[in-house]
């Protein structure tokens, strides 16, 4: 049996999509200053928000959660700064498919970090668009659990 | 062999399909289906599964959730008819009446008529003076 790293695992991201939809209201989008810790609860603390600016992608906000489970608060570093195979890196991994397509994309999978941690994970990607056209940000979201075979680890 | 599998949310909104969003797992897509559908934010939601079969580079689409309020209206009145009760039958498609004469047509035709004859009377007084004018004395 596996230790839970977090029960809320894979309905978090259901919860950020009903979230980000309430956000949304008529719009396609939400804009990047919609996003905010006030109404978010739990959620904030295993959220990121990605900043859009032109340059490199970079966080706005790298939850509490995820700041101890990296190690670092990544909250203003590049993305391109994430180690390989991280649960931070690979929840980001497939920004340039949700910048193409636009619409939020959920992936999930197990990856072995670099720690030799085995985990179960799920993540989300969000758009967001201040002007309803550009996007300038993404709200992102992930937790996880420790793999079947880490157990006692 | 690695067989690549997505599954899109789409929903109809102004008339067409829109990719609402995507999800590598089947009962997350589903759950959240299920939710757009019941929140009647748009008319009909559907579920898309999209597979690729990395080794023979073939894939194909199936369609594994739809859900239109005119789906659940279906749904409601089988469930009455199979309850026993009575569905209302729709009112019987009455035959279109033809339209009635008017006034201003029935005038047309009366100018019409009226024109021929005075156009008729004309030519034959032409033909008449005509032979008058040929016949008569010097």
């Amino acid at each position: 049996m596996s230790e839970p790293v977090n029960p809320k695992e894979r309905r978090l991201v259901l919860r950020l999509l009903g979230h980000w939809r309430d956000l949304c209201g008529d719009r396609d989008w939400p804009g990047l200053s919609d996003v905010a810790s006030a109404g978010m609860g739990d959620m904030w603390d295993f959220s990121f928000v990605i900043e859009l600016n032109g340059g490199k992608p970079k966080f706005r906000h790298f939850g509490a959660w995820h700041a101890e489970f990296y190690g670092t608060d990544m909250s203003g570093h590049d993305l391109d700064a994430l180690t390989r195979d991280t649960l931070a890196e690979r929840s980001t991994r497939y920004l340039p498919e949700v910048l193409r397509r636009r619409i939020p994309i959920t992936y999930g999978g197990e990856v072995t970090e670099p720690s030799g941690r085995k985990i179960l994970y799920r993540s989300i990607l969000l758009p967001l668009s201040d002007n309803g056209e550009t996007l300038t940000g993404i709200l992102g979201g992930a937790n996880c659990k420790l793999a079947a075979d880490q157990d006692g680890a | 062999m690695s067989l690549l599998r997505v599954f899109e949310i789409h929903t109809y909104r102004n008339g067409s399909w829109k990719i609402d969003s995507v999800f590598d797992d089947r009962d997350l897509a589903l759950m959240e289906a299920d939710r757009i559908d019941r929140s009647n934010r748009y008319s009909a939601v559907r579920v898309v599964e999209e597979t690729f079969d990395d080794e023979t580079e073939r894939g194909g689409t199936r369609t594994i959730f739809r859900s239109t309020k005119a789906e659940r209206i279906n749904a409601a009145n089988q469930a009455r008819q199979q309850a026993g009760l009575k569905v209302a039958a729709p009112p019987p498609l009455q035959k279109p009446k033809p339209p009635k004469k008017t006034v201003s047509r029935q005038l047309i035709m009366g100018s019409i008529v009226f024109s021929l004859i005075v156009a008729g009377g004309l030519v034959v007084l032409h033909l008449l003076n005509q032979l008058t004018g040929v016949s008569g004395p010097r």
